[in-house]
C-alpha cells in the first residue's frame, strides 16, 4: 500500500522559539521550513513489532492489519521521537545511506524522502497523531522520488507495504472456533459448528 | 523442494525447479503451510526474484509475525494457568518451531495444552475467559493419551465409554512419567519482543525430545499426515536432537504398534525429506517403508488444498439441503475415507504391505454411530440463515473476564 503524496498544511500557529531536542534546541530555521503542528511521535502501543535485517514488520493489533516497512521507511519511523523535527530526521538519514555505498543525497532530498515516509506512516496509523506537511513538501509521490534521486538510488525511497494479517489456519489439525465450519466433526470444540453463523463453537 | 529446507543453510542441490514449475506449486505450498520454508530453500536463488518467490517471502513475513502473536498467547496463557497452581505442558506448534533456525519457518495454529487429568477441569474452567477472543485458541488435553487424536476420533460413540474407564489409570501414570521427563524453556526467540508483566510467563514448559517424537509421530499419523509442516518438525527434531538423546525412552514402554508407528515416522522423514539420522540401534531402524505409504502421503499432501477449496463450496451450497447430502459425503467424507494413513492409525494397525481396505473398511465402520449426529447438524445449518456475528456488527467478545484478559495482553504490547 503506497500512497502517492502528503497531505498539506492548511493552516498554521505560532511557533515556540524552541522545541527541545535529544540534540539540543531546533533552530528556528528549522521550525519554519518544516512549519508543522506536531512533531512526529511513533506509535508503540497495540503494535508487534519485529526487526528483520532489511526490513521491520508491524502487527497492529487493534486494527488487525501488519505491514512492512523497508530500510528507509523504518529508519524513518524509528527516530520519530515526538522531539525530532523532519529536517533532523532527515540529517541524519545519510550516515546509513552513505554506510551502503548510495549516493549521497543533498538534504533537500533527505528531506523529500522522510516526508514520502511520514506520509505513509499516518496512512496507517503508524504515528500517535497526524504530520501534516508544509506545502513545498506535500506533492510528493514516490515516482517523483525516483526520478530525483536516479535508478542507483531508488532503494532508498520508502515504502511501506501492507500484508495480510497472520492467520493460523494452516497449522491447525482441526478448525479453530470461528472458522467456516461444513459439518460438526471438522471443528476442534466437540460442540462442533455453530448452525446459526455456519463458525466452529 | 522441501528436502531439508529447514536447515540453517539449506542444500543448493536441492532446488531443481523451474520458475513455471514453481508457478504450477506455489498454491499448494501456500495452502498446506509450507510456504516460508519454500522460501527459506529459495531465498538464495534467482526464483526468490520472482512472483513466486515474492508470494513466498509474503507468506515468510506472516508467518514471522505469526510466531510473535503465538509467543505472546503462549506467555499469557501459562501466566494464567500458573496462577492456578496449574503447570502445563505445550506440545507440538512452538514446542516444535523452537527447534528450526527460525520461528517462522513453521505456521502457527492453536497452543495444543497437556494438564494433568485430575486437573483438566479446574483448567478448562481458568481458560473459559478466552474462548471468544480472537486468536487464543487453547486446545487442553487431558494427560497425553489422546494427543493427535482428531475430536471425532475420540467421539466414535461404540468405545467411548469404555475407552473412559480403561484410560483413567493409564492416563495419570502416563501423565506423571512423561511430566517427570519434561523441560522448561525460555521464549528467546525474540527476547527484546516478548511481553513482560505479571500477566506473562516467558518460560514454557514442553517434553522431552524423546516423548515430544513419539507424541509427534502419533499425531502425524492420526491426522492422515496431512500437512507437510508435521512431518518437517519431525526431521526437524531428530536432526537438533543432542548426543544424549536416549532413543530407549523413545522406544521403551511402548505396545509394538507404537514402536511401528515410530520407526515408519523416522523412516518417512528420512525419506521423503531428506533428513539425517544419524546413527541410531537397530530397533529404530524400519526396515523398508511400505511401498504405498509415502505415494499416499504426498497424496494427502496435494489433496490439503482441493479438499480445502471444496469444504468451501460445500459451504455456498448450505442453502439446497439436497444438494448439501449429496455433496459432502462425496467429498470430504471421500476425502477422509480414502486417506489409509488415517485409517490404520484410527483402527490401531500396523504400518507394513498389506493392503489397507480391511483398516479403511474398519475406520468407516467406527464412523457409522456418528452419522445421525453429522446428519442433524446439517440439517440445523439448512435451517438458520448464514452470517456471523461480525458481519451483523455484534460484539465478538464474549464473557466479561476477556475484557480483563485483552486489556492486560494489549497494555504490554508496545
Amino acid at each position: 500500500m503506497v500512497r502517492s503524496g502528503l497531505r498539506a498544511a492548511t493552516r498554521t500557529r505560532a511557533q515556540p522559539d524552541y522545541l527541545p531536542t535529544r540534540h539540543g534546541a531546533l533552530s528556528q530555521e528549522d521550525l519554519m521550513k518544516t512549519s508543522i503542528l506536531t512533531l512526529p511521535k511513533m506509535r508503540k502501543h497495540d503494535l508487534i513489532v519485529d526487526e528483520l535485517p532489511d526490513e521491520v514488520l508491524v502487527y497492529d493489533v487493534k486494527r488487525d492489519r501488519a505491514h512492512c516497512l523497508n530500510r528507509t521507511a523504518a529508519l524513518v519511523w524509528e527516530r520519530c521521537d515526538g522531539h525530532t523535527t523532519p529536517a533532523e530526521i532527515a540529517r541524519r538519514l545519510p550516515l546509513e545511506f552513505d554506510a551502503d555505498g548510495l549516493p549521497q543525497a543533498e538534504q533537500r532530498r533527505r528531506e523529500e524522502l522522510v516526508w514520502l515516509a511520514l506520509g505513509q506512516l499516518n496512512d496507517i496509523d503508524l504515528l500517535e497523531q497526524t504530520v501534516t506537511a508544509p506545502a513545498e513538501f506535500a506533492r510528493l509521490s514516490r515516482r517523483q522520488m525516483i526520478r530525483g534521486l536516479g535508478l542507483a538510488a531508488a532503494v532508498a525511497v520508502p515504502v511501506i507495504t501492507s500484508i495480510v494479517a497472520p492467520t493460523a489456519v494452516q497449522a491447525a489439525t482441526c478448525l479453530a472456533p470461528g472458522a467456516p465450519c461444513p459439518g460438526a466433526t471438522a471443528c476442534c470444540n466437540p460442540q462442533g459448528c455453530n448452525p446459526g453463523l455456519n463458525q466452529c463453537k | 523442494l522441501l528436502r531439508g529446507a529447514w536447515r540453517q543453510s539449506p542444500p543448493a542441490t536441492s532446488v531443481d525447479l523451474s520458475e513455471a514449475q514453481l508457478n504450477d506449486i506455489l498454491p499448494l505450498l501456500l495452502e498446506s503451510g509450507a510456504a516460508a520454508l519454500a522460501w527459506w530453500q529459495l531465498r538464495a536463488t534467482p526464483l526468490a526474484e520472482t512472483a513466486a518467490g515474492r508470494a513466498l517471502h509474503d507468506a515468510y513475513r506472516r508467518f514471522r509475525l505469526s510466531a510473535r502473536v503465538h509467543e505472546r498467547e503462549l506467555a499469557h496463557v501459562f501466566a494464567l494457568l500458573r496462577a492456578q497452581g496449574i503447570e502445563p505442558v505445550l506440545v507440538k506448534g512452538w514446542a516444535s518451531a523452537r527447534l528450526y533456525p527460525d520461528a517462522a519457518l513453521r505456521p502457527y495454529g492453536d497452543l495444543d495444552l497437556c494438564v494433568a487429568p485430575r486437573e483438566f477441569v479446574r483448567a478448562r474452567a481458568t481458560l473459559k475467559c478466552l474462548e471468544d477472543l480472537p486468536g487464543h485458541f487453547v486446545d487442553l488435553h487431558s494427560g497425553f493419551s489422546r494427543i493427535g487424536q482428531t475430536k471425532e476420533q475420540e467421539g466414535y460413540r461404540t468405545f467411548r465409554r469404555l475407552r473412559r474407564v480403561l484410560n483413567r489409570r493409564d492416563d495419570t501414570r502416563l501423565w506423571e512419567q512423561l511430566f517427570s521427563r519434561s523441560q522448561v524453556v525460555s521464549l528467546t526467540s525474540a527476547p527484546e519482543a516478548l511481553a513482560t508483566g505479571p500477566e506473562f510467563q516467558n518460560s514454557i514448559r514442553v517434553l522431552c525430545p524423546e516423548d515430544h517424537l513419539r507424541l509427534l509421530s502419533a499425531h502425524l499419523l492420526r491426522s492422515g499426515a496431512r500437512r507437510p509442516a508435521w512431518l518437517c518438525d519431525i526431521a526437524v527434531l531428530l536432526e537438533t536432537r543432542e548426543p544424549d538423546f536416549n532413543w530407549d525412552i523413545a522406544f521403551a514402554e511402548t505396545q509394538a504398534q507404537t514402536r511401528n508407528w515410530l520407526a515408519t515416522t523416522i523412516a518417512l522423514a528420512e525419506d521423503l525429506l531428506g533428513a539425517d539420522c544419524g546413527e541410531r540401534p537397530e530397533f529404530a531402524r524400519s526396515g523398508s517403508l511400505p511401498r504405498w505409504l509415502a505415494p499416499a502421503v504426498v497424496g494427502e499432501w496435494v489433496k490439503v488444498s482441493e479438499v480445502g477449496r471444496q469444504m468451501s463450496d460445500v459451504r455456498c451450497e448450505m442453502s439446497d439441503l439436497g444438494a448439501t447430502l449429496a455433496a459432502l459425503p462425496a467429498r470430504s467424507r471421500y476425502a477422509r475415507w480414502h486417506n489409509p494413513i488415517r485409517a490404520t492409525a484410527a483402527v490401531g494397525g500396523q504400518f507394513n504391505d498389506w493392503p489397507r481396505l480391511p483398516y479403511q473398511l474398519g475406520e468407516l465402520f467406527l464412523r457409522l454411530p456418528e452419522l445421525p449426529k453429522q446428519l442433524h447438524s446439517l440439517w440445523q445449518q439448512r435451517r438458520y440463515p448464514k452470517g456471523n456475528a461480525r458481519d451483523r456488527g455484534e460484539p465478538v467478545l464474549g464473557p466479561a473476564c476477556a475484557e480483563g484478559t485483552v486489556a492486560g495482553l494489549q497494555s504490554s504490547i508496545s
